[in-house]
Formats: structure tokens, sequence, C-alpha cells
């Protein structure tokens, strides 16, 4: 099972903001992303499992994906 | 052409003058240009030598959203080096309004007097209010809007900036006479040494902007007023949180400063999030609002009043910042504790980036437990108090490390770290090092460009904060806020149509960056004369040994690299 939390101006692209998702082989996270209709060009910034990826990472079972727009900071 | 009004706080003379050669200058191009020209580098930034610059931004005034905002610059008694520290709020656009370009605050008062500089359609005067003296800055506000109406323009100190304070702010009111801030640096104390507590401004029955060529000013200044106020953020994120919006997102990244800069991230990041921060404002009522304007006529109007359980204020605005530098960074836990040290902190008229750090560090080596509200309160009340003990944190992060024996001081060129941890966002750890500004996010905060640089790899930090930092340095001297970024970005070519047009430059949409690369330049040769630079480009030797958890990140970043963000 993936988890992946999607935040902010994203979620108007997905009704949910936590995902689970069951996937038998590694698959790219924008290859997920497009599936659920989340343009991946507004996507700011990916940590998975506590840690930053790029956009194209590789979502593996078990993995804890956070998806972050674009933010300007404080 | 707007003139430039110089108030020697020695003589109590103020004078006007037209300088041509400032003609297509504003804001921090402004404010550091005379900084350069005016001001001697090696001076005591608390002296007599030194001065205190105002100046809104080159579009301030005008309909272009959020780009009211104004400038403060001189040496900083912090870095001692150039600073300039902008604010929101409504006297940037009121001084435009008053055909004034820039306030020059000079000399220093050798009597006990507290003065206010009021500006009207009359003109420009000094008047002793004593009434004034160690006042908290809301008293002060609500005084002085008592005595010249609702809807003046103030800008003052609190007690801090009167007391010299290093860590000392200047408060700017906003349209419903909450309180903005131009924080960092300590040019409240900077003011308070001169002997001046506020500026009054009133615009009432003051002319109209001047534009080079109108129609076409209000055809681009309409255009990006609407993709600002479309776009996406400004509805959802923007007017719901603010700029707290970020506090989960750099808790994920493990870049959140926690009990002193000692932990990346935290478990209850969620109780002090944008989204937490929302749902308390909405669901207690009460006197609580979000999504209010701190310049008139702002799309973005990210503001907001947060209330107690029972709907009463406690504060305005509770931003980012201050919820990472007083929030996490003390281990305190939920949102009602930060609001109200942040009302107490900005009462004082204190930067609340700088206090947060300095009480860390207190907190850190005794003097108090982190996740207490109490112990952070009595060492705020040290500070009214006027204590050595206060005197010594209000003094900001460094100082209070050095009187403590701290060897874990998060602090860049005499300045305290911003809410992004240098070994959790390098680049913002490049910035603080490199920048003319020290430890300042608003000098270059990369924490914009996490898609592409990976926010702890060792390689493009320099460049991206370079980039990020000229940048910045124009939106600053044109008035425009952070959350305007956007469409300026995605389209420069709106910021050289709206500056061409209303003041008859011919800027192109490459050309417009040189208001932030020659400003700059400027603060960097004024930092080398003063002595800051280049010795002082670097952050504290623990940042290089002590790995920050969860992410098992040090800051490593190579000479070589740091020196890409140099701007010279």
């Amino acid at each position: 099972m993936v988890n992946i939390r999607v935040h902010l101006t994203l979620t108007r692209f997905y009704s949910k903001n936590v995902i689970a998702l069951d996937i038998e082989h590694p698959v790219l996270l924008v290859d997920i992303l497009n599936q659920l209709g989340i343009p991946s060009d507004e996507v700011g910034m990916v940590v998975k499992n506590g840690k930053w990826e790029p956009v194209e990472c590789e979502v593996s079972d078990n993995d804890s994906i956070e998806v972050f727009p674009i933010l300007s900071g404080g | 052409m707007l003139k430039i009004i110089r108030v020697d706080m020695t003589s109590r003379e103020v004078r006007s003058e037209v300088k041509k050669e400032y003609e297509f200058l504003g804001g921090r191009a402004l404010t550091s240009r005379i900084t350069y020209d005016e001001i001697e580098p090696t001076c005591e930034p608390l002296g007599k030598k030194n001065k205190l610059i105002i100046a809104p931004g080159v579009l301030g005034g005008t309909i272009a959203s959020s780009a009211g905002r104004i400038s403060i610059g001189g040496k900083s008694p912090l870095t001692n080096g150039i600073k300039e520290a902008n604010s929101g709020g409504i006297s940037g656009a009121k001084l435009v309004k008053c055909g004034i370009k820039a306030i020059i605050i000079e000399g220093k008062s050798d009597d006990d007097n507290c003065y206010i500089l009021k500006i009207n359609k009359d003109g420009t005067n000094l008047i002793a209010r004593n009434e004034l003296k160690y006042a908290g800055t809301y008293d002060c506000v609500s005084k002085l809007h008592d005595a010249y109406g609702p809807k003046v323009g103030v800008l003052c100190i609190g007690p801090a900036g009167e007391r010299e304070l290093r860590a000392a702010a200047i408060a700017s009111n906003d349209p419903y006479g909450e309180l903005r801030f131009a924080a960092r640096g300590g040019l409240g104390a900077v003011m308070g040494g001169k002997g001046l507590k506020a500026i009054v401004v009133d615009d009432e029955g003051t002319g109209l902007i001047e534009y080079k060529d109108k129609d076409e000013f209000m055809r681009i200044a309409r255009e990006y007023n609407t993709k600002l106020a479309t776009d996406p953020k400004t509805k959802n994120v923007n007017q719901k949180m603010g700029t707290s919006a970020i506090v989960k997102a750099v808790n994920a990244m493990g870049a959140l400063p926690v009990k002193n800069f000692r932990y990346g991230s935290c478990k209850y990041a969620d109780e002090l999030s944008g989204e937490k921060l929302y749902e308390t404002i909405t669901s207690r009522g009460g006197k609580g609002k979000t999504g209010l304007p701190c310049m008139s006529g702002c799309v973005i109007q990210c503001s907001s009043v947060y209330p107690d359980a029972n709907g009463e204020k406690i504060v305005s605005t509770m931003q980012y910042e201050t919820v990472a530098l007083v929030g996490s960074n003390l281990g305190l836990e939920n949102l009602d504790s930060v609001a109200r040290l942040n009302k107490e902190i900005n009462d004082l008229g204190l930067d609340s980036i700088e206090i947060g750090c300095a009480l860390g560090v207190a907190l850190d080596e005794g003097l108090g437990n982190f996740g207490s509200e109490a112990d952070c309160m009595a060492l705020l009340k040290e500070i009214w108090k006027n204590t050595v003990l206060g005197r010594v944190i209000g003094n900001g992060a460094l100082m209070t490390g050095k009187v403590l024996g701290s060897h874990r001081i998060p602090a860049a060129k005499g300045q305290g770290f911003p809410g992004y941890d240098p070994r959790g966002l390098k680049g913002n750890g490049v910035t603080y090092a490199m920048s003319t500004m020290g430890a300042d996010h608003t000098a270059g905060n990369c924490f914009g460009d996490r898609a592409r640089v990976n926010p702890i790899g060792k390689e493009g930090q320099g460049e991206l904060s370079r980039g990020i930092q000229i940048k910045i340095a124009t939106l600053d001297s044109l008035g425009f806020c952070i959350f305007s970024r956007p469409p300026l970005f995605a389209d420069p070519s709106s910021l050289s149509g709206m500056v061409n047009s209303l003041t008859g430059s011919d800027f192109t949409p490459d050309t417009i960056w040189n208001y932030g690369m020659d400003a700059i330049k400027l603060e960097r040769e004024f930092n080398v004369k003063a002595g800051v630079s280049p010795a002082d480009d670097k952050l504290p030797e623990y940042l290089y040994d002590e790995v920050l958890e969860p992410i098992n990140s040090t800051f490593d970043l190579s000479e070589e690299e740091m020196k890409k963000a140099v701007i010279q």
C-alpha cells in the first residue's frame, strides 16, 4: 500500500487529500499523478518517506508520499 | 518630481529637496543608494552619523496590487552592514500621494523629548509628544489615530526601539489599525537612537499621482491585478492561511527550526500549520477574520486576526516566520501560545525572528524550558522592565548567545536565522551567509524552487540563491510583496511596462532586474568599506558538524559553491 497526501491547491484536482493505492511494481510518481489528474508542473515539492525527492521519483510498496504545490515561502 | 524630505534630529530642521539622479529609483534601490551616497560606512550604527532612510517603492500609490510596501534602510546595528527591511501597511502609498520619494532622518536628538514627524498636505513638522514615551506600539498607534484621525499612516517604534535594543523593529499600520513590521536588522533601534518615536502620514487633500502614460499603465496594471487575483494560490491558500501555509511543507522537508534549531521537524507541526490557523479562526469566529488586506487595494489579502477561545482578538497577523521561530523553535506546540507571545513581541516593537532566535538560545542555555509559554513570557517581561537580562535578549540572538556562553547561536553576519534551517534548505544557508543582508530570508528565499533543486543537495545552491536575490531586490525596489511573484516572474514585461508607463524610463523585461543587481552591488561595496564582507560570508561552525535530524544533514557546501552567489 502506498499512501499519498496531497496538500493545499493541489486538492482542487482530486477530491481526497489522502490517497491509498495498491501497486504491484514500482512506478513513477508522475504517472500516478497523471492518473489522479494532478498536473506535475503544479507540484512544488515531493517528500518520500521523510526525504525530498524529484517529482520524477519512483514509488514502491509501503512508501509514504507528500505532494505540495509551488509555494513562495514566508 | 517627487521630493526628498530631510529631517535633522540634531537641529530639528526639516528640509525638502529634489534629486534628479534618483528619478527612477524607489524602495530598496533608493534606500541602499542613499545609504551608499550619504552614510559613512564605518560609522557607529546607533550614533549621529548613521541615517534612517524611508522610501516607498517605485510603483507605490498606484493601482498595481500589492506594490505599496515601504522600504526602510540604513546601517544595521546587528550586522554592522547595510540594511533594508520592508513592510506592508498603508504609509508607503500615502507618502507617494504626499509627493514624497524618501525621508532621510539624520543626526541625533540631544534632549529627552519623544518626537513624532507629522506629514500632511501643508508640509512636514517635528512635534514633541512626550505622552508617547515608552508606549507600546499598539498604544502608540491608537493614540496617534485619536490625535490625527483613523485613516493616517503610522510608522512607529515601541519601547525596544527607544531603548536602542538591536532586535527592535519599526511598526507600520494597515487599513484596520493592525500592525505589520519592517522587522529585520534592528532599524527600530536606529530610529530610537535618533529620538524619533513615530512618523504620521496624512494624505487627505494631497495631489494625484503623475503618470507618463496613464492609459498604458492602467491597462498593464489591471491585467496583472486580474492574473494575481485569479491565481488559485491567492484565494485558496494566501487569503486563508497567509504565509503560514508553508508550515507543513517546511516540516516535511526537515527544515523547520525546532528547539533552537536542534531538529528539522516536529510531531506537532499540524497544530502550528496554516490549515490549523484557518480552522481555528473560522471555528472560533468573534473578532477572528481571514482574508484582510494590509495595503489598500491589495487583491491577495493574506492578513488575519487570530482570536482566543472566546472570540476576542489576540493578535494580527501571525506569520510563518513567527510560528516557526516563536513556535516550534521554542518547543511550543499550539498556536494560542504563539499568538500571545507574538502580541507581546509586537507591542514591545521587536523583530519576532530575532527575538525567537534569542529566546531559543536562552532556553537552550537553561533560562527556561522549551515548550513553556510562561517561561518565554517571563523573559519578554524582562525586556519590558529593561533589566540587564531583558537588554541582553533584546539585543538579539548573537548577543544572548555570547553572554550565556552558547556555541550554538543560529545567526549569520550578526543576525538571527529565519524559519529555515540551513542544513535543511541549503540555498537559504547560502543567502544567510553571502547576501548583503545577513541571515535574512527576504534577501533571497530559495524555498520556492524546491521542485528543481534538491534542498539538501550540494549542487546548484549558489546559483539559485544568486538568481533569487536579484529578483527579490528588484521587487523590493518597486514596492511589491513576495506573494505577487507568480504573474510578475512569469511575465516580467508587466514589470517593465508598468515602470516605463509610470516614470518614462526605458526598461526591458531583461533590464528591469538591474534594479536588484545594481542595488546589491552598491550594498556589497558599502559592506566591504564597513568591514563586514567577505570575511563574514559564512555560517556558524556547528552547522558543518552537527547532524540535523531527521534528515541526517549537515551544511556541507564548498566555498566555491557559496561564492557563486556573490553579486559584485
